[in-house]
């Protein structure tokens, strides 16, 4: 090809053989190596062209590969619009089919305020604030040097005042997730004095910041997007493009865009729960640098000075994973010994065996060592993320379990770190007292199950475990954590119900409704908080009837009797409110065959079964669920 | 025309198609916002944008004001490229 001039800048060969090879596969109706091939090319190539392709591909797969749906309003003070192709590709790589719908220039604020605007009739699940300081306070961006100090706070204040009242009136409005662009640092007006004066125009931006944030907390799923981090890192003077601005009103550079476009998506995943909770680690020349088999405890490369820095530098990411909530595991090809000798004395380790929930360390395929590490944690294969220096085992792993997240690692140890930093499955966007101790948790789990595997009979195992329970309403403390677990159980739960925060407190609220949290102990330690159910109570012309919205818990404490204790509880007091009849559901899913036979059980009658659906009842004036005798209540909502 | 203005016609009709959403058989020299219905000023930005970014080339103002064609876009990539 030629240098001067061919379009392309590689050899457009491999561009036509990947297109013509997703085609064919589509035509074959090969779906989901379609899709996979797609988030490949897409992951290679992250451009407007290819996003074009990308979207036209996925409008003739939809339908047939899975996908979590999620709908996208855009409101704005500059063109976004070219930035969208980039935000749908992108989530669909990450398996989210993105329907984004964009606002009109500036209009944000009536959007927001007027209950019949395009805003609300949209019904989006995710709303995007994007506005700009230079938009909403441009004395403050470009007039600065004018300013007197008391007008410089006067300004600051009333853009704060704006947004409080923007988040109060959307939040009455709208149970959708917001996220707020923070507004941008401009270039200082009065050059280094800027850094001398007081209030300073850079104090004058960040001030605003901190409130705005401030102003999200004080709200639920309001949540801040830092966008000066995203042009620090890109530079400034990449990331402004003052001719598109002042043309068709984009002050990104268009070789920026895909930045704002993955910042917007690395809140798709939490929101929509398109995140990994486990990470399986390979240990070789990945937790450190050569082989242990090989070069010995001497010989391989683990510490603070190069070329160990960088193995170290991975280590601190995955320490950060795990204070967020994400379990960690090992699949290795390695003699046991040698490998359990460096986690438990290498001074270089910052990784100890207790940080692992589940070890595979041996010489078996490490797709084999995944399933079974997604089975002892009781989770799904589409739940583990897989971080491999060697290619050919991602290769392998990515092709025999597809539902897995396989880390994308550069050759360079250095680009490691960042690498799984930039993963998006494992953004969260709340953080609980249960995620921080989950590691903790899991591996106490480990022993659990040793000691299930001495016990004689199952009863003798359930008086072993000593459990507790903490059956209770659900309260302002417990409100997040319960938002999250409806938002993510999906094994053992009955109706796969996802609630916002919004959403279960307004059921809170409500005299007909009961919203219950579940936290379990047992003589291995604290499960936290594990599961919840909701209530709703409906008159019928001659009874009450108490109906089983949702029921659902976390897996590791399900096969010992918590969500008996858990539903007689529940019929305790749906007695004290004269009900007569307790209704429930199960909806099927892929993933929810665990809760399948739970209501058969508990002796529910089945009184219908149509499209997808399933109702069940069970009649309170001839029957009751007893609380377990080995299990006890420390305190009862009822 | 040789095979390089080959590949170069050929890559642009391949971005336009994927951007515009028509195959890329439908496309000539002649093919405008006039004639392609989903040709808008949103498509044609963003189908600057891919070209500029396929291309390693930048399109000022007034070139993409210019580009209201495939057969414009062609001759404005190529005097980018210096061809």
């Amino acid at each position: 090809m030629s240098e001067t001039n061919g379009l392309p800048k590689v050899d457009p060969a491999p561009v036509v053989d990947a297109r013509s090879r997703i085609d064919a596969l589509i035509d074959e109706g090969r779906c989901l190596e379609a899709k996979a091939a797609l988030a490949a090319y897409w992951q290679r190539d992250s451009n407007p062209a290819v996003a074009a392709f990308v979207n036209g591909r996925a409008d003739r797969i939809r339908g047939r590969v899975p996908l979590v749906p999620c709908r996208i309003h855009v409101l704005r003070s500059f063109t976004v619009e070219s930035a969208v192709p980039l935000l749908r590709a992108q989530a669909f790589a990450g398996g989210i089919d993105a329907v984004v719908s964009v606002g009109e220039f500036n209009t944000y604020a009536q959007d927001i305020l007027d209950p019949a605007s395009s805003l609300y009739a949209t019904e989006a699940d995710v709303v995007v604030l994007a506005v700009q300081a230079r938009d909403l306070c441009p004395a403050l961006v470009s007039r600065f040097a004018d300013l007197e100090p008391e007008e410089v706070r006067s300004a600051i204040e009333q853009v704060v005042a704006s947004y409080e009242r923007w988040f109060g009136a959307f939040r009455s409005r709208s149970s959708a997730h917001l996220i707020v662009h923070l507004l941008e640092i401009p270039e200082p007006s009065h050059g280094i004095l800027d850094a001398q004066i007081e209030p300073s125009q850079r104090d004058a931006i960040t001030t605003i910041n901190e409130r705005l944030r401030a102003a999200c907390r004080a709200h639920r799923a309001i949540y801040a997007l830092d966008i000066n981090a995203t042009i620090a890192r890109r530079g400034r003077d990449h990331w402004q493009d003052e001719r598109m601005w002042t043309t068709v009103r984009m002050p990104i550079a268009g070789r920026e865009l895909i930045h704002l476009a993955r910042d917007w998506a690395r809140f798709l995943h939490p929101i929509t729960g398109r995140v990994a909770k486990c990470l399986v680690c390979d240990l070789d020349n990945t937790l450190w640098g050569g082989v242990i088999g090989e070069d010995g405890m001497t010989g391989i490369r683990l510490g603070t000075e190069h070329p160990g820095a960088a193995f170290q530098a991975l280590q601190r990411v995955i320490l950060d994973l795990a204070q967020r909530g994400v379990i960690l595991a090992i699949a290795s090809k390695n003699n046991i010994d040698d490998a359990l000798e460096v986690l438990r004395t290498h001074p270089g380790m910052l990784l100890k065996p207790e940080h692992f929930a589940a070890l595979r360390i041996n010489w078996r395929d490490k797709a084999t060592n995944l399933r079974e590490i997604a089975a002892e944690l009781n989770i799904g294969v589409d739940s583990l993320a897989f971080i491999d220096d060697n290619p050919v085992e991602r290769t392998w792993v990515s092709e025999q379990l597809p539902e897995v997240t396989v880390i994308d690692l550069p050759t360079d140890p250095y680009g490691y770190a960042r690498a799984l930093r930039e993963a998006m499955v494992f953004e969260r966007l709340t953080l609980t007292a249960e995620d921080r101790e989950r590691g903790r948790q899991y591996a106490e789990q480990r022993v659990r199950a040793e000691l299930q595997a001495q016990a004689g009979s199952i009863e003798e195992f359930y008086e072993s475990l000593a459990q507790e329970v903490d059956i209770a309403h659900v309260t302002p403390m417990t409100l997040a954590r319960v938002a999250q677990l409806t938002g993510k159980t999906n094994q053992f739960n009955l109706t796969t119900r996802r609630y916002s925060e919004q959403q279960v407190q307004e059921m809170a609220d409500s005299p007909d409704w009961r919203v219950y949290s579940i936290r379990v102990r047992d003589r291995f330690g604290d499960n936290g908080l594990v599961g919840v159910a909701i209530a709703h109570y409906v008159r019928e012309p001659d009874r009450v009837v108490c109906e089983l919205d949702s029921f659902l818990l976390s897996c590791r404490v399900i096969g010992r009797t918590v969500e008996t204790s858990f539903l007689a509880t529940i019929i305790e007091e749906a007695r004290q409110h004269d009900a007569t009849l307790l209704r429930a559901w199960f909806l099927p899913t892929k993933k929810n065959a665990p809760a399948k036979d739970f209501l058969a059980t508990q002796g529910f009658m089945k009184i219908a079964d149509a499209d997808g659906t399933q109702t069940w009842e069970f009649d309170l004036t001839t029957g009751t669920i007893e609380f377990p005798r080995w299990m006890r209540r420390l305190s009862s909502s009822a | 025309m040789n095979n390089v203005n080959d590949q170069l016609s050929n890559e642009i009709r391949r971005i336009a198609s994927d951007v515009l959403g028509v195959p890329a058989g439908q496309l000539t020299d002649a093919s405008s916002p006039e004639s392609v219905e989903s040709w808008d000023s949103v498509a044609h930005l963003s189908l600057v944008l891919a070209l500029e970014q396929a291309g390693n080339v930048q399109f000022d103002p007034e070139d993409i004001e210019k580009m209201r064609s495939i057969g414009a876009i062609e001759a404005m990539v190529r005097g980018k490229r210096g061809g």
